[in-house]
């Protein structure tokens, strides 16, 4: 494979691709660009009471994905602070969990671990990480017996309060509307404030 | 955010590569990459030691998207020729590789180049074991037909 390799060895990503990509992750603030792929947009009010007005074009704007690829914030800062948030649930993106010879895996965080046999009906999966500015992120994969059945949730939190959240699957095929039990023992465990969907 | 300087200077022609294998297409390549190290900056952590493995994931992640979008289907794979870069001596062999479907091609490149072993491969492009097997042997095979026995 000698030469197969040296043939890999000369491909390499194209300069100006370089300099276009450095010059792009070297610009702290970026435009929000609306994205075709969200496809859901919801608005949160979460600072002083502001409206929150969808502005599709405006300087400032920092956009943050965070690792679940479900949930990007956008906020818009100014002298006197915060002033907009916008939550964007991405339902196009993969998420982080997937099913493979009946064994459920978790992806999140760059991670790739089997969690089948640490899960069941009522004890969902938790994974949580925190980044450099103190966002604690919380990960839930849960179940309903059924493997690829599986359900997820993604919880943001910050010095001690909750800051969004996302799920996917969550309510049960079989009684409209009802979330699975999986679902009551994350908000339990977790002590989240929001109502609990059904 | 994270910061993402230093994995992009050494990580950035593995996720070329492996871009290049799955889109077939530079200017494709080109695209997925820049939307990879996008996320990559919007991460808000990512496990130490584990960025390369995140970043290949993503790549394997984004083009499949792509292959499965209904914009690709419609346009099929591009063919924008071999790429400026390339060496003339590897011409043969970039038409070779790249005759070869996405799913040999990439597991042919994480394997003999990037040297990932079959689970690990397996764990990245989320198929068996045994599947990526197949298609190494498959993928071989396939090479063999067309490229010089040196090469392989």
């Amino acid at each position: 494979m000698n030469n197969l390799t040296n043939f890999f060895d000369s491909v390499h990503m194209p300069k100006e691709c370089e300099d276009r990509i450095l010059n792009t992750i070297s610009t702290p603030r970026r435009k929000f660009r609306p994205s075709a792929a969200v496809a859901a947009v919801v608005a949160l009010v979460l600072v002083l009471g502001m409206s929150p007005t969808v502005r599709a074009a405006v300087e400032d704007w920092i956009t943050t994905r965070f690792p679940g690829l479900d949930l990007t914030i956008q906020q818009r800062t100014t002298e006197e602070g915060i002033e907009e948030i916008i939550v964007s649930i991405d339902t196009e993106a993969p998420t982080f969990a997937y099913t493979e010879n009946g064994r459920l895996y978790f992806t999140g965080n760059g991670e790739n671990l089997d969690i089948t046999d640490e899960i069941t009906e009522e004890k969902p999966y938790f994974y949580t990480c925190e980044d450099d500015r103190g966002y604690e992120i919380y990960f839930v994969v849960g179940y309903d017996g059924t493997i690829e059945n599986f359900g997820t949730y993604e919880f943001i939190r910050k010095d001690g309060q909750w800051f969004t959240g996302s799920g996917r699957n969550f309510l049960s095929s079989q009684v409209e509307g009802q979330a699975y039990p999986w679902v009551k023992v994350v908000w339990d465990t977790l002590n989240i404030p929001w109502p609990m969907p059904r | 955010m994270i910061s993402i300087e230093e994995p992009f200077h050494k990580y950035k022609d593995a996720v070329y590569r492996l871009a290049l294998s799955y889109t077939k297409s530079p200017a494709e390549a080109e695209d997925v990459c820049q939307s990879v190290f996008l996320k990559m900056m919007e991460q808000r952590c990512i496990a130490p030691g584990k960025e390369k493995a995140w970043l290949l994931q993503t790549t394997a992640n984004t083009c499949r998207n792509l292959l499965r979008s209904s914009w690709w289907r419609k346009t099929d794979a591009l063919d924008d020729g071999i790429p400026a870069d390339i060496s003339p001596e590897y011409a043969d062999v970039y038409q070779a590789v790249m005759a070869l479907e996405p799913k040999y091609r990439v597991v042919i490149y994480l394997r003999y180049y990037e040297e990932f072993s079959t689970k690990e491969i397996a764990q990245l492009l989320h198929i068996s074991q045994s599947a990526v097997t197949t298609r190494l042997s498959r993928g071989r095979e396939m090479l063999k037909t067309t490229l010089k026995e040196g090469y392989l």
